[in-house]
């Protein structure tokens, strides 16, 4: 769950995390497939359990992802249509004092981590665009979904502003500007509201929009993304 | 009206009005001098490199303020023409004295104006390969990846073959690998799709390219062409050849060392030795 202070131990998939309290300091232990991970927190600390981005594990580097649709979402011109998509997530641990905070651990919750080029292969040794995590969503034109465990719901209204019908595979979203929204105590996470205008056959914009839920809390920021220079929309110049 | 009076014979006096007004024409002229070189540079960075835009400011800077100071002597009448002409002959003796260091001055300002090669990119000049740690007007500063700090001067980089690897989003990489003739290469292809599929690092799009290259001497020779985030090429290079060659193992696909078959046309009575094994 998110949210959640680990006070004594927590088990998440094939992770296993426990906390253990002493008189002046506490010890940190995360096992998974082998690999443990240790750190010891003074006694004012407090580990709490966040979704984030799954842009962290193996290693930071790239703040796209790139969700490939499992199916195209076809829109006839001049037309509007509101889907939904399950992002992956990771579980990530962080060290609270006071307003301050700390990540210790992060736990990934996938299998598979990839990354694809969004652009264009120039020649056969010469490519340009963006590196981006891949990851594979199915496009849900209900509106009753809910998230699934590990995942994100982000909702994405697609706008078709050609003369032509538009089949959108993919939508490229850049994390420093999108926003993770999770119910603490619960496995529900949301990213805020996407818009994506498709301009022309070949371009896209994809622009942030609402906060999706009420009761939602928003997540610290990554410290990766401090200090960036954020847009508001992503420019997909490559195709959708 | 006593405390006027010395003030105005002050004024009166014509030598010291001119050097009052000199003054004045040189302030006026630093001033405009220093609003010129901060327009200049805030225009400059727009468009150009932030030294680059500092350099051309700084130039403008220094020749308004000579403007400033010549225009201000000349008011006070002090002739500028023999110096004028000293300078230019002794910037033609200078100039050929220090054609070296001009040439590299302004390779300099051409390798930043053009982004040619930038602080922090990976590039490979001449023999040299490393990091740009530095691009100054004179010279060119590359960390080599065992550490050695290299200082090249900007002539250099004009007169010579660059490679910026940090220029491509993404880099392509290439591994053969050989397969014996025994083996089922369709299990080998398998296999080595396995590994490069489950490396995290390559990409999934352009899709990693694996097929058999060449039928060699002792083997089938199997290339892999693999695409990877341009930060990444080291690590995968290093990784992704041993991880194909420890599943290869696993799978028992045997990659064979070189042989040679020897044909010997003519019947060979070979003799066994007494005593020998």
């Amino acid at each position: 769950m998110y949210g959640l202070v680990v006070k004594d131990s927590l088990e998440v998939g094939e992770a296993f995390i426990k906390v253990e309290r002493f008189e002046n300091h506490l010890k940190y232990r995360r096992s998974m497939k082998g690999d443990v991970k240790e750190a010891i927190l003074d006694k004012n600390a407090v580990v709490e359990t966040r979704p984030t981005y799954s842009l962290f594990y193996p290693s930071f580097i790239t703040g796209y992802i790139l969700v490939a649709f499992s199916k195209p979402v076809v829109l006839s011109p001049k037309s509007s249509l509101r889907i939904q998509l399950q992002l992956p997530v990771d579980l990530a641990l962080y060290a609270y004092s006071g307003d301050f905070y700390q990540l210790i651990d992060l736990v990934p919750l996938h299998s598979n981590y990839k990354y694809a080029l969004y652009g264009p292969v120039i020649s056969s040794v010469e490519a340009a665009g963006y590196i981006a995590r891949l990851v594979k969503a199915e496009p849900v034109a209900e509106d009753t979904v809910e998230p699934l465990e590990r995942h994100c719901l982000t909702r994405v209204l697609i706008v078709n502003k050609t003369q032509d019908f538009a089949n959108v595979s993919k939508i490229l979203l850049d994390a420093k500007p999108l926003k993770i929204f999770y119910i603490p105590g619960t496995w529900k996470c949301y990213t805020q509201d996407i818009k994506m205008v498709l301009n022309s056959s070949e371009h896209a914009s994809v622009l942030y929009e609402e906060k999706p839920c009420k009761e939602c809390t928003e997540l610290e920021e990554p410290e990766e993304f401090k200090g960036l220079l954020r847009t508001l929309s992503t420019e997909m110049l490559w195709g959708y | 009206m006593s405390l006027l009076e010395p003030v105005l014979g002050f004024l009166k006096n014509p030598q010291l009005l001119s050097i009052i007004i000199a003054l004045i024409i040189f302030s006026i002229g630093y001033f405009v001098a220093l609003v010129i070189r901060r327009m200049v540079f805030k225009i400059g960075i727009r468009f150009y490199a932030r030294n680059i835009a500092s350099i051309v400011s700084k130039i403008i800077y220094y020749v308004v303020l000579l403007i400033a100071l010549s225009t201000a002597l000349g008011y006070l009448g002090i002739e500028l023409t023999g110096l004028i002409i000293a300078g230019g002959f002794a910037g033609i003796i200078v100039g050929v004295a220090l054609q070296p260091l001009m040439a590299s001055f302004f390779a300099g300002l051409y390798v930043m104006a053009e982004r040619i090669i930038q602080q922090g990119e990976v590039v490979s000049i001449g023999n040299t390969m490393g990091e740009v740690v530095e691009v100054s007007l004179m010279f060119t500063k590359i960390r080599t990846f065992d550490g050695v700090l290299v200082t090249m001067p900007n002539s250099q980089l004009l007169s010579t073959v660059i490679q910026n690897y940090s220029k491509a989003v993404a880099r392509r990489l290439e591994f053969t690998v050989s397969i014996a003739y025994s083996e089922d290469a369709e299990k080998a292809y398998s296999v080595i799709k396995d590994a490069v599929d489950n490396h995290p690092y390559v990409l999934a799009d352009p899709a990693p390219d694996i097929f058999v290259s060449k039928l060699g001497d002792s083997g089938v020779v199997i290339t892999v062409r693999v695409w990877v985030p341009r930060t990444l090429v080291y690590p995968v290079t290093k990784d992704l050849l041993w991880k194909i060659k420890k599943s290869l193992d696993q799978a028992g696909v045997s990659i064979p060392f070189p042989q040679l078959d020897v044909w010997i046309k003519t019947p060979v009575t070979l003799k066994k030795e007494e005593g020998s094994g």
